[in-house]
């Protein structure tokens, strides 16, 4: 009896074992556009983490639920997931196992992976139905541009959410202290920072992100960083684009700018008055004001990102991606497509991105709240300094050219600037290994 | 009861039984290849079917990770792994964390083993302080040792102000970076050494110490001639075990140098941090199956050379 | 080298092991250590090899007080029960290991070493064994070894702590013969713990008999098996094991409990306890007995049989016919009984 138990036991686990099998097919169809007699739910994967966002994240969900979601027969569940990279892991896997969500928020190197593998669907449709479309003049195109980079189409597969570009922060009263000025430039740069690091005795300028410091002066050169759809641009003028950069490195070398160093972030040293400005993403400020110490405390603002005097106007920002995942050709499958698009079609209203705008950190998406003065009146130094740079934006493009992903030539960009700029490497070296590795 | 036991014997099958080659008797039976089924069918499926993918994907010429399609058969990977100067950083600093971290490891561990062993009243409180790296997560041990080397505000620093040493940036100067993992590595590795060793010294029967102590022996000839040869056993399975375990250093350098890059400019890169990196940053899964078939080859000609080695100077009693 | 020990005491927590032992161990002999389990004899052997300390008393090695002298510098070789052989290395390298020990100043070149180490082998008979390690040797061959290594570095004092116990009994027999030679060889002092009073008997030159820590009579075996200094040492030794009488002696004459008497002529008068050897029975007609067992030994035979309300023993020989049951009638041989006092044990 005792083995009998024992066989049947073994054999109920081998089975468990082995994976579900794959659902069968249905019936395709051509209406995207069914009613929605039933209530139906959609699942939201989202990283969002910092809790003054996610309190107003969450408030937008509740308020979709109970109004246009109500009306709708349409109601979001929301997983929340550590961290942007955990997400796209967690949703690369779901993706192959048919568990997808509805909904996935991502940087543009994830939503890359997501289209390479046929996961999302074509917002167009959509976006300019009669009745469920909306006012793309509304957007600001900088945060357009990598929604709709990646096939030659110009196939929309996202919708901006959290937006955010580099921003420079300074110490007013030190400014002040010394009779300096904010500067524009590099060159006024170069100047305030001789000043300052003499009274210092270190770099008064840094760059929290050694890639950003390379993607945004190439790009202010004139020449540009890579094309959206993953071609190589600095490579075509080198001498044009690396003058920024050398210049800036050896500005490092002489002590005039610095490095982060063992801090790995300036928000520190800025927070304890060793560095009097530097660049860094516009959500910084919330981490200088938890390490602001209570008893030396000190006045800070923002300012843009310095330019290159006769060269481009830019600075670099990103922005997470909202896209509808594909769920099939069925009619079950539009109706979930649907329902997505009417929680994202909400997200992306004036009322929506004004609420989660309303945390200091991120940018408002929409040429209406940008310029809604109750926004502005509570708008942080970050995002007040970023409104009015938003039309020189550049983004960074998300790709697959075939040869490589945008995500493997930003780390190897990150990790020899950092190595160049701790003197390890030289500048040429770096170039040169770069060329090899991605050049075409 | 008789006739119990008659229709009993009738029932029962034909023998089953089999000799085994060292002359024992065991009896075959179905059940017995069912149990083995599903520990089998594990087996096969986490590990001989990746390991034979892992293989497959190596010689891939072109590979789409998304869609997990891979195609050609070529030895390209290879090629540009063996070209690649990270590659060759990787594997400079395995063989320094080999050569010198762990030698370094297993003498200090071996010492404080002793010394533990050598004391009666706090014994046990000694063990339990040494043996707390192992059950501290590395990524706990990885933060608290970048506050220990920061260049302004670390201990380290503070503590070679007071010897007037001047302070280097430890954890951001590329040619120190491989070094200060070093010493992250052999803080972490001692506490299982030390624990083997501890193990193997009360393995050794007292008496041989008495009769060694009557033979006039001082203490220092005694571990010399005695307490060492015992330990051999011991001492080779930490070098073998720890050799594989070095061999393998990720955590430390991610938990060191937060992920992305490994010290500045890559510069505390190991074997499986590179694998890695070619396989999650980079998404060439073709590169890093080449790297790993390639380590895997080193390994097992030191594990060989390793074997040989032993046989000669371990002392089984 | 004589050893003497003055008062010396051993207490471990409120047990007192030793008990203020006074003894001297004469140069140049085989002194036994003997008596029943817990009597202090290893005890006091550790102390003297200094791998014990003495709680109170002195050890004197010839006119050196050695008592606080740690163990290596005090030139003993010990034995120890299971040997403690280096298990890593050859015969060759465990003998020669003290010789190692030396301080670079004394210690010997390679060819002398080879040299003391062959000649002590030869004492003891393992010269073809040197190139073995321990695991591959027999248990007498593994004691010879010890043996050796203690020998090596030609010590003052020979310590051997119960070295024949591990043995099965007819290698036992041999061992404590090679034991004795080789004493007899090397003329070393030496001093060996047993519990085995007829191995001590056999081989020392005298035994030393403690109990509870006390030191009962020192004396060589013939004149301990004869004028024994106490009840305990009476009933310790011999195999049989003596029988004790409780008997009240009047005018010369002693009545054992069943109103069975026997002379004594000179015996005062009083309660006694008397012991009679098995040896001191021999077929006559004082004395009468039912035969309640009988035990063939081959050589002789053991008689048990009820006297005076207690359990005798008598060795006869074996040609005398003895059945159970049988009655049987005994004469004395009065050199083989004692008189103990009944309330010391004192023999009187």
């Amino acid at each position: 009896m005792k083995r009998l138990l024992c066989m049947m036991l073994a054999l109920v686990m081998v089975f468990a074992l082995a994976a579900c099998g794959k659902s069968g097919t249905t019936e395709e169809t051509s209406d995207l556009f069914p009613t929605l007699d039933e209530p139906i739910t959609i699942t939201f994967w989202h990283s969002v983490a910092n809790e003054d966002v996610l309190n107003n994240f969450l408030e937008v969900i509740d308020t979709f639920n109970n109004t246009v979601g109500k009306e709708s027969n349409v109601k979001v569940d929301l997983v929340q997931y550590p961290s942007a990279a955990d997400l796209h892991t967690a949703v690369t896997g779901a993706i192959m196992s048919n568990t997808a969500p509805n909904i996935v928020m991502g940087n543009s190197i994830y939503t890359v992976d997501y289209v390479s593998a046929d996961a999302l669907i074509d917002l167009g449709p959509y976006m300019n139905h009669e009745k469920y479309g909306i006012n793309m003049d509304d957007y600001y195109p900088s945060w357009l541009t990598n929604c709709n980079s990646y096939d030659e189409k110009g196939t929309y597969f996202a919708l901006p959410c959290l937006c955010y570009s580099e921003t420079m922060y300074y110490n007013v009263d030190f400014f002040k202290e010394h009779n300096l000025t904010v500067p524009t430039t590099w060159k006024e740069a170069e100047e305030v920072c001789r000043k300052a690091s003499a009274i210092l005795g270190k770099g008064a300028l840094g760059w929290d992100n050694a890639a950003k410091m390379f993607c945004t002066l190439v790009t202010q050169s004139g020449v540009g960083y890579t094309t959206p759809r993953g071609e190589l641009l600095f490579n075509k003028d080198l001498d044009t684009a690396l003058a920024p950069v050398k210049k800036y490195i050896s500005l490092v070398q002489e002590g005039v700018f610095r490095t982060p160093g063992d801090s790995f972030y300036f928000s520190g040293p800025f927070a304890n008055q060793e560095i009097p400005m530097y660049i860094g993403s516009g959500v910084e400020g919330v981490y200088i004001d938890m390490k602001i110490d209570p008893n030396n405390k000190f006045q800070w603002d923002c300012a843009p990102v310095p330019q290159l005097e006769g060269g481009q106007k830019t600075t670099f920002c990103e922005s997470n991606l909202l896209s509808i995942v594909n769920k099939g050709n069925d009619e079950a499958a539009a109706k979930q497509h649907l329902a997505s698009w009417i929680f994202l079609k909400y997200f992306e209203s004036e009322e929506a991105v004004k609420k989660m705008a309303t945390v200091g950190a991120y940018l408002p998406i929409l040429k209406s709240v940008a310029s809604d003065p109750e926004w502005l009146a509570q708008a942080s130094p970050s995002q007040k300094c970023s409104v009015t740079q938003m039309d020189s934006f550049t983004p960074f493009y998300g790709f697959d050219n075939g040869k490589f992903m945008s995500s493997a030539l930003y780390s190897d960009v990150k990790i020899n600037m950092e190595s160049v700029l701790a003197g390890s490497m030289q500048l040429q070296e770096a170039i040169d290994s770069l060329l090899n590795l991605y050049g075409n | 009861m008789m006739s119990k036991f008659r229709s009993r014997k009738e029932r029962q099958p034909k023998s089953r039984l089999v000799t085994t080659a060292d002359g024992r008797l065991l009896n075959r039976s179905a059940a017995g290849y069912l149990y083995l089924l599903l520990p089998v069918a594990f087996l096969a499926v986490f590990l001989l079917y990746p390991t034979i993918m892992a293989f497959r994907m190596a010689f891939y010429e072109k590979y789409v990770f998304i869609r997990q399609l891979g195609s050609g058969f070529g030895l390209s990977a290879f090629k540009y792994v063996l070209h690649d100067k990270t590659f060759w950083l990787a594997a400079k600093n395995t063989a320094i964390l080999i050569l010198v971290a762990l030698p370094i490891t297993v003498i200090l561990s071996l010492g404080c083993a002793l010394l533990i062993n050598s004391i009666k009243k706090l014994r046990g409180l000694f063990q339990s302080v040494y043996f707390l790296p192992y059950v501290t997560s590395t990524i706990a041990i990885g933060t608290a040792f970048k506050w220990l080397f920061h260049s302004e505000y670390g201990y380290l620093t503070w503590f070679l102000n007071l010897l007037g040493i001047e302070s280097k940036a430890w954890l951001t100067d590329s040619n120190l970076v491989i070094w200060t993992l070093a010493v992250f590595c052999i803080w972490n590795g001692l506490a299982y050494k030390i624990i083997l060793f501890l193990a193997g010294l009360q393995k050794i029967d007292t008496e041989v110490y008495k009769a060694a102590k009557m033979d006039g022996a001082s203490s220092f000839r005694t571990l010399r001639k005695i307490t060492l040869p015992l330990l051999t056993p011991t001492t080779w399975m930490v070098s073998i075990m720890s050799l594989i375990y070095t061999a393998k250093t990720y955590g430390e350098v991610y938990s060191l140098f937060g992920g992305g890059s490994a010290g500045v400019g890559n510069n505390a890169i190991t074997m499986v941090y590179y694998i890695y990196y070619q396989f999650k940053e980079r998404k060439m899964v073709n590169y890093a199956a080449a790297a790993a078939i390639l380590f895997l080859a080193v390994i097992l000609l030191l594990t060989a050379i390793q074997r040989i080695v032993s046989k000669k100077f371990t002392h089984y009693v | 080298m004589e050893v003497t020990l003055k008062n010396l005491t051993k207490v471990f927590d409120d047990f007192t092991a030793v008990d203020h032992v006074n003894l001297t161990i004469p140069d140049g002999k085989l002194t036994g250590l003997l008596g029943p389990s817990g009597c202090g004899k290893s005890t006091t052997l550790y102390m003297i090899s200094g791998l014990l300390n003495a709680s109170e008393g002195q050890i004197m090695f010839g006119d050196r007080d050695v008592t606080t002298l740690p163990p290596d510098k005090r030139n003993i070789g010990l034995v120890f029960q299971n040997y403690a052989l280096y298990p890593h290395m050859t015969v060759f390298d465990n003998i020669a290991f003290p010789l190692g020990n030396k301080p670079r100043s004394e210690r010997p070149k390679k060819a002398q070493v080879k040299e003391a180490v062959e000649k002590v082998a030869e004492l003891v008979q393992i010269q073809d064994l040197l190139k073995r390690k321990p695991k591959e040797l027999s248990g007498g061959q593994q004691q010879r070894v010890a043996i050796a290594r203690a020998l090596v570095k030609k010590p003052d004092l020979l310590l051997l702590d119960e070295p024949l116990s591990n043995l099965d009994a007819r290698l036992r027999m041999e061992m404590r013969q090679e034991v004795r030679r080789i004493q007899l060889e090397s003329k070393v002092t030496t001093v060996f713990v047993t519990h085995d009073q007829e191995e001590a008997m056999s081989i020392t030159d005298s035994i030393v008999l403690m109990r509870n820590g006390v030191v009962q009579q020192v004396a060589g075996a013939h004149e301990m098996y004869m004028s024994p200094s106490n009840e305990f040492v009476a009933s310790f030794m011999g195999n049989p094991p003596i029988t004790i009488f409780d008997v009240e002696v009047k005018d010369g004459v002693v009545y054992f409990a069943d109103g069975q008497t026997y002379e004594f002529p000179d015996r005062a008068d009083g309660k006694y306890r008397l012991g009679i050897r098995p040896e001191a029975w021999k077929k006559g007609t004082k004395l009468g007995s039912r035969i309640e067992h009988v035990d063939l030994r081959g050589q002789d035979q053991v008689i048990t049989f009820t006297l005076g309300n207690t359990t005798a023993k008598a060795v006869i020989d074996a040609e005398s016919e003895a059945m159970i049951g049988e009655e049987m009638s005994f004469d004395l041989r009065r050199g083989r009984c004692c008189f103990f006092d009944p309330e010391t044990g004192v023999r009187l």
